[in-house]
C-alpha cells in the first residue's frame, strides 16, 4: 500500500491548519498570488508617497475627519475688510460660479502692495509658479499652493513678493518653466516650483497682490446636486471658510460679503459662504454649456444662476456664444407665477414655454446698480425645448420696448443652444 | 511571531509527507505489491535452478519507458517538465495573474523553475513535493488617479515591481489518460517586490495552491 487514507488526511490536516494561519493569505495560481503582492507593494508605496507634479515627496499625514484645519489669520492687515462668498461670476473666465472666495480689501491700490498673506495654518507649502511679463525679468506673481494635510489643499494663493523661505526651499524641489500663462493677461512665461516645504501658522509666504482666496480642493468629499455631474470636477470649489477654527470662522462669516467701493454688502441668506453648485433638475436654473466647447474653461458657456453677495438677485452670467449677449447682468426675479413669464425666477422655468426678461441691471457690487443703459430695450427669451428639459434656447432680441408690449415672443435663427 | 507558527506548521507538514514517503517505501515488500516477481540465481552452491515442472519460463517484462517530457497548462500560463527518471524531474514555468490595487490593475508575469521528487504510483495517483523559484514582474494598468491627483501613481513608470517568489509544494498528480495528468499542489510562499519609482518593498509570505495540465509527450 503506497497511499493510506489516513497518511493523506494527515498531510492534508498539516496543510489546512497553514492555511489557517491568521497572517497567511490564501492564493489560487501563483500568478495571482505575484499579482497581490505586487498590488501590496502598490497600495504600500501610494500611502508613503505622493507626487507634486513630477516631484516624488512623502505623503502628507492625512487630513482624518478634520475640517478645522486652517488654525491662522491668512491677512492680519487692517485694509481687509472681509471674504467674498464662492460662486463669484465674472464671464468669459468665470462664467459659471467661481469656485473660490476672493479677499475684499478697503485701501488703495498702492497700500495693498505691503499687505502681507501669512500660512493659514501649519502644513506644507506644495507648489509655487512663478509668472513672468518679461522672460528675462524678475516673475511678476506668483501663484502658491498650500497643504494642510494630505487630501485638502488650497490653490491660487496670488502673491506679488514671495517669502525668502519658499525661494530656498528646504527639501527637494523641481521646477520646470514654459510658456504656459495661465489665461494671465500679460503673462509670456510661468515657472512652476514643485516641492514640499513645511511652514507654520502664520509663516510669512509673502506680500501684496492678494486677489484669490481658494479655490479649496478637498479629495474628501464630492459636490452634490450637479444634474451632470460628469461635467464637474466635484472635490473642488469648497468653502474656504469651513476650514477655519470655529471661531475665525465665525469671525468671517459674520462680515462676508461684497465690497462696493467703500460699502461692505454682507451676504444674509445661507448658504452664507456661497455655492458653486446652483442646478435646480427640471428647471432652467444653473450651469448650460454650448455643445462642442470644452470645459473647463468657462468662455463658451452660461449660467442662469442666482448673485453669491445677494442670493434674492437672479444673474445671467454669459459667456461669448450668444450673438450680442455678453457678461454678468443681474436682474430682479419674480418668485411666484403669475402666468405672465416675464423676469420669474429661473426655478420657476419648468417647462417648455418661452420665457422673457427684461430691465437688466448692472452688477450692484462691481459697478453702480441700477438698469444697464446698455441694455434699454431689449429683452431676453428662453426656452427649454425638450422633454427632459435639459435643452435650452436663447436669444437677446432688441424690440426696443418690454417683455409685455413685445409678446407674443417668438425665437429667430440667432438664438443659441445649450445644453445641461 | 507568525513567521515562527508558520515554520513549526511547515516542520508538521514536511513530517507528514516524510511519513508518507517511508510508508510508501515500507509497501515495496508488500505482498500485495503490484511489482513484478523476478527468478532469483541463488548464489555459490546453496541450491540447483531447476526448470519448472509445470509451464515455461519467460523474461521478465521490461519496464515501461519513463516519458521525459510534459507540456503543461497551468493557472494562465504553462510549463515545460523534464523527468529526470521516474522520481525526479525539473520544470520550467511561467504564469500570470491580475487584481486590483488602489490606483489600477496589477499585472504580473512569474518566470520560475520547480525541482519534484515524485513516489510511487497508486493506481491513478501520484504525490510529489518539491521546491520553487521565481523572478516575479508586476506592471500598473488602467491607472486612475481620479480620486487623488497628488497620488504618486501620477508619476511615470510607477507600479512597476520586481522581485522573487520562493516557495515549497506537496502535491498529487491524477492521471486522467494515458498521456494526460492533473496536477494540484499547495505550499507556501515566500514572494519579495519592489516598486522602481518610490523603491518601497515588501516581502510576504502567502499559501499558495497551483493547479496544471500537463501532457506527456514523449
Amino acid at each position: 500500500m503506497f497511499i493510506s487514507s489516513n497518511r493523506v488526511a494527515a498531510w492534508a490536516a498539516a496543510l489546512l491548519a497553514l492555511t489557517q494561519t491568521p497572517a497567511l493569505a490564501f492564493h489560487f495560481g501563483l500568478g495571482n498570488a505575484a499579482a497581490a503582492q505586487g498590488a501590496k507593494v502598490v497600495n504600500k508605496a501610494n500611502s508613503e508617497y505622493m507626487a507634486e507634479g513630477n516631484l516624488l515627496v512623502p505623503a502628507l499625514p492625512s487630513c482624518g475627519s478634520s475640517m478645522a484645519l486652517f488654525t491662522n489669520a491668512p491677512v492680519t492687515d487692517p485694509a481687509f475688510v472681509s471674504f467674498q462668498p464662492v460662486g463669484h461670476v465674472f464671464p468669459p473666465g468665470h462664467t459659471f460660479p467661481a469656485d473660490h472666495s476672493y479677499f475684499n480689501f478697503n485701501a488703495s491700490s498702492t497700500a495693498l502692495e505691503d499687505v502681507n498673506m501669512y500660512a493659514p495654518g501649519n502644513g506644507w507649502v506644495t507648489q509655487v509658479t512663478a509668472y513672468y511679463d518679461n522672460a528675462h525679468g524678475a516673475p511678476s506673481f506668483y501663484n502658491i499652493t498650500f497643504a494642510p494635510c494630505a487630501e485638502v489643499k488650497i490653490i491660487n494663493l496670488t502673491v506679488n513678493t514671495l517669502a525668502s523661505a519658499l525661494l530656498h526651499p528646504t527639501g527637494p524641489a523641481s521646477t520646470s518653466c514654459s510658456s504656459n500663462t495661465d489665461n494671465n493677461p500679460g503673462v509670456v512665461q510661468s515657472c512652476v516650483t514643485n516641492m514640499e516645504d513645511p511652514v507654520k501658522g502664520g509663516d510669512l509666504l509673502g506680500t501684496g497682490g492678494l486677489v484669490d482666496f481658494g479655490p479649496i480642493i478637498d479629495t474628501r468629499f464630492q459636490i452634490s446636486g450637479f444634474i451632470n455631474p460628469a461635467r464637474h470636477v466635484l472635490d473642488r470649489g469648497f468653502c474656504p471658510i469651513d476650514y477655519f477654527t470655529p471661531n475665525l470662522k465665525a469671525s468671517y462669516l459674520a462680515t462676508i460679503g461684497g465690497n462696493n467701493g467703500a460699502t461692505l454688502i454682507t451676504r444674509k441668506i445661507a448658504p452664507l459662504c456661497g455655492t458653486i453648485m446652483q442646478d435646480l433638475a427640471g428647471t432652467a436654473q444653473g450651469d448650460w454649456f454650448f455643445p462642442g466647447a470644452s470645459y473647463p474653461p468657462d468662455n463658451a458657456h452660461l449660467a442662469l444662476i442666482h448673485h453669491n453677495v445677494d442670493p434674492s438677485t437672479g444673474t445671467f452670467s454669459v459667456g461669448s456664444s450668444i450673438p450680442g449677449f455678453a457678461g454678468s447682468h443681474d436682474f430682479i426675479p419674480k418668485t411666484n407665477s403669475d402666468g405672465s413669464r416675464i423676469n420669474y425666477d429661473f426655478s420657476l422655468v419648468t417647462d417648455q414655454q418661452i420665457y422673457c426678461y427684461d430691465t437688466l441691471l448692472i452688477d450692484f457690487v462691481y459697478g453702480a446698480g441700477g438698469a444697464d443703459p446698455n441694455y434699454t430695450g431689449r429683452i431676453v427669451l428662453l426656452q427649454m425645448t425638450d422633454t427632459s428639459l435639459d435643452t435650452l434656447k436663447i436669444e437677446l432680441q432688441n424690440p426696443g420696448t418690454s417683455c409685455a408690449s413685445a409678446a407674443p415672443w417668438s425665437f429667430t435663427s440667432a438664438a443659441v443652444t445649450f445644453q445641461r | 511571531m507568525f513567521v515562527r507558527r508558520a515554520v513549526r506548521l511547515g516542520i508538521v507538514a514536511v513530517a507528514a509527507l516524510l511519513n508518507l514517503r517511508s510508508a510508501a517505501h515500507a509497501g515495496d515488500s508488500s505482498p500485495n505489491s503490484d511489482a513484478p516477481l523476478y527468478l532469483q540465481i541463488p548464489e555459490g552452491d546453496a541450491g540447483t535452478l531447476a526448470p519448472p515442472t509445470k509451464g515455461h519460463l519467460t523474461e521478465p517484462p521490461a519496464p515501461a519507458l519513463p516519458r521525459r517530457f510534459s507540456l503543461g497548462i497551468n493557472d494562465l500560463g504553462g510549463q515545460l517538465r523534464f523527468h529526470l527518471n521516474p522520481y525526479w524531474a525539473a520544470e520550467g514555468r511561467y504564469l500570470t495573474g491580475s487584481t486590483s490595487s488602489d490606483v489600477g490593475t496589477v499585472r504580473a508575469n512569474v518566470f520560475g523553475v520547480r525541482g519534484y521528487r515524485f513516489f510511487d504510483k497508486r493506481r491513478r495517483l501520484r504525490l510529489y513535493a518539491g521546491l520553487e523559484a521565481d523572478y516575479v514582474r508586476t506592471s500598473l494598468a488602467s491607472v486612475d488617479t481620479r480620486n487623488n491627483p497628488n497620488s504618486v501613481a501620477t508619476l511615470s513608470g510607477f507600479g512597476a515591481t520586481s522581485g522573487y517568489a520562493l516557495g515549497g509544494f506537496g502535491g498529487i498528480e491524477f492521471r486522467l489518460l494515458k498521456r494526460v495528468a492533473l496536477d494540484f499542489d499547495i505550499g507556501p510562499y515566500m514572494i519579495g517586490l519592489k516598486e522602481k519609482v518610490t523603491g518601497v518593498s515588501d516581502a510576504t509570505l502567502d499559501f499558495v495552491a497551483n493547479t496544471a495540465i500537463n501532457v506527456y509527450l514523449f
